[in-house]
């Protein structure tokens, strides 16, 4: 009998170690993941324009990428929320 | 004698000879103001162009370079922040082919780029370049194809208006003796800041964009138009909010002001006595009731303040010829076709107060435009559908006229009178009139 119940404190025991693991876990990828929200939100309201179709020199207002990389960065950036997809809201066109 | 005084040309410049005055009399005004799709194009140009229109209100634009889009009168236009805070309005339409070229509501853009050719202009209107330009030859001058601009732009404490006239009063001026009524409901927020918030109510209607103007200064109506809001206020007991225009309104402390150029107000304050009283003499709301006891819990000393500015102004500003001011909400008109209005009512929200204020403030959305809004739009679309008999050729607005003892002016010039006087019809249709005959203001 003690035997049978020493086995079921033990597992219990173990249960409660990987439960407050998996706690710490979840804490630190919450932080991982909040941190990251500002990043994707900025990246998300980048404004990237090609010019040289335009045959113009950009201002000074305006700063040169790599065009493989901003291809990588938005490529990454579309698979990264799938709740709150990137949109922007549409002009209402009123049809009464 | 009936006066037929059929709008014979057809073109627009044909038009600008006809004598309004046939149309607008002292007493009444011709169905064909309302009716004729002629009339509409030339309000189009003259009224919602050659008068300072509002636009949208700086709180929509929070940063440098946001944008929103918005009409002057069928114009679509961008109001949009330049990177240092300047205001400006541009035509949304690019100067290659006429497509619009910003499809969005609102956001932040230091440039747009037209979706149909790729050309390019900076959100102050110039171009920045057009693709593949070898295509235009050496000659082109960009600087000749920029978006056109709304000629000037002015900001009335966060109320931003436009207009294409040179020479249109600055915009203190045109806003006059009602800009002191405004200041009021600005200065409901204790630190005079106002935010228009999202999710405005959007309601469009079959009939002409007048007959909101028409209605918005008509204390005649509401006890009739609204009978189903006073009797379930009368369930509820007596003096809940706009029961009082069941009594006897001419009779009673409201009063209608016309205030030039077009403008006019009705307060409603004279009903209300002492602080806390705006509160008490609103409708049933779900969730009133807690509401209160949390800000008297929360904050006794201020609760009845706190509570009576949680409510709405209890004034109907009328700013012509778009621009709507009743409770907490800033309504504004849209001109669809001579026969089509949008209307969208603003929820807004104040600074100084603690978030609970606010939240009621937005609920507030739930209560006149979802309630009482329908009543007046319905009363629209039956006027519209009057105004197709031709025989019948008047819609009067005479009430009030020539009464004796209903009609004081105060220092300022300001007629004041009774409720139901329909002064502010016949006020707005001189600002018309004189826009629409070109004379200076």
């Amino acid at each position: 009998m003690t035997t049978h119940e020493d086995g079921h404190y033990a597992d219990l025991e173990q249960l409660r170690r990987e439960n407050s693991l998996l706690q710490q876990r979840i804490r630190r990828l919450e932080r991982e993941a909040a941190s990251m929200q500002p990043i994707i939100a900025e990246v998300k309201r980048l404004k990237i324009w090609d010019f040289t179709p335009y045959g113009v020199r950009p201002d000074d207002s305006w700063l040169a990428l790599d065009r493989a990389s901003a291809t990588e960065l938005m490529r990454a950036l579309a698979g990264t929320d799938h709740w709150h997809p990137w949109q922007s809201r549409i002009e209402p066109r009123p049809q009464p | 004698m009936v006066v037929s005084p059929e709008i014979s040309s057809s073109t627009a410049a044909e038009a600008q000879d006809v004598a309004w005055r046939e149309y607008v009399r002292e007493d009444r005004v011709h169905r064909s103001l309302y009716t004729d799709e002629r009339v509409f194009n030339e309000e189009m140009v003259k009224v919602f162009g050659h008068t300072w229109v509002y636009l949208a209100h700086e709180s929509q634009l929070p940063e440098p370079n946001s944008f929103v889009s918005t009409k002057l009168g069928l114009r679509p236009i961008i109001v949009t922040r330049d990177r240092r805070g300047g205001l400006h309005a541009v035509f949304n339409r690019c100067a290659h082919r006429a497509a619009t070229v910003c499809r969005e509501e609102t956001g932040v853009a230091k440039s747009f780029q037209c979706p149909y050719h790729g050309w390019t202009f900076k959100n102050t209107g110039e171009l920045v370049g057009a693709p593949w330009p070898q295509g235009y030859g050496p000659d082109f001058d960009k600087s000749e194809f920029g978006l056109g601009k709304v000629t000037r732009v002015d900001s009335y404490r966060g109320f931003i208006f436009g207009t294409l006239s040179e020479a249109a009063p600055p915009l203190a001026d045109y806003l006059g003796e009602a800009r002191p009524w405004l200041d009021y409901w600005i200065d409901r927020a204790p630190e005079g800041e106002v935010v228009v918030r999202s999710a405005a109510h959007r309601m469009g209607y079959r009939g002409n964009w007048k007959l909101a103007f028409d209605n918005a200064g008509d204390g005649y109506h509401p006890s009739f138009s609204h009978r189903s809001l006073l009797e379930m206020a009368s369930r509820m007991g007596d003096s809940k909010d706009m029961s009082y225009f069941g009594k006897t309104p001419d009779d009673g402390p409201m009063k209608v002001y016309s205030l030039g150029n077009g403008h006019s107000v009705i307060d409603q304050r004279p009903n209300f006595d002492g602080p806390g009283s705006i509160w008490a003499n609103q409708r049933p709301q779900p969730g009133r009731e807690k509401f209160e006891e949390l800000i008297r819990a929360k904050y006794p000393e201020d609760a009845d303040r706190l509570l009576d500015i949680s409510a709405g102004g209890q004034i109907n500003l009328s700013i012509f010829p778009n621009l709507l001011i009743i409770g907490n909400q800033i309504q504004v008109i849209e001109p669809l076709s001579v026969d089509r209005t949008q209307l969208t009512w603003n929820a807004t929200s104040i600074g100084g107060v603690p978030e609970e204020v606010n939240t009621m403030r937005m609920r507030t959305q739930e209560d006149f435009p979802a309630f009482g809004e329908p009543d007046d739009q319905a009363n629209f679309e039956e006027v519209q559908r009057g105004l197709a008999v031709t025989e019948e050729e008047w819609v009067l607005m005479n009430r009030g006229l020539n009464v004796d003892g209903w009609q004081t002016i105060d220092e300022n010039g300001v007629i004041v009178t009774a409720v139901t006087d329909e002064i502010h019809m016949r006020g707005y249709y001189e600002e018309w009139l004189r826009l629409m005959n070109g004379e200076p203001a």
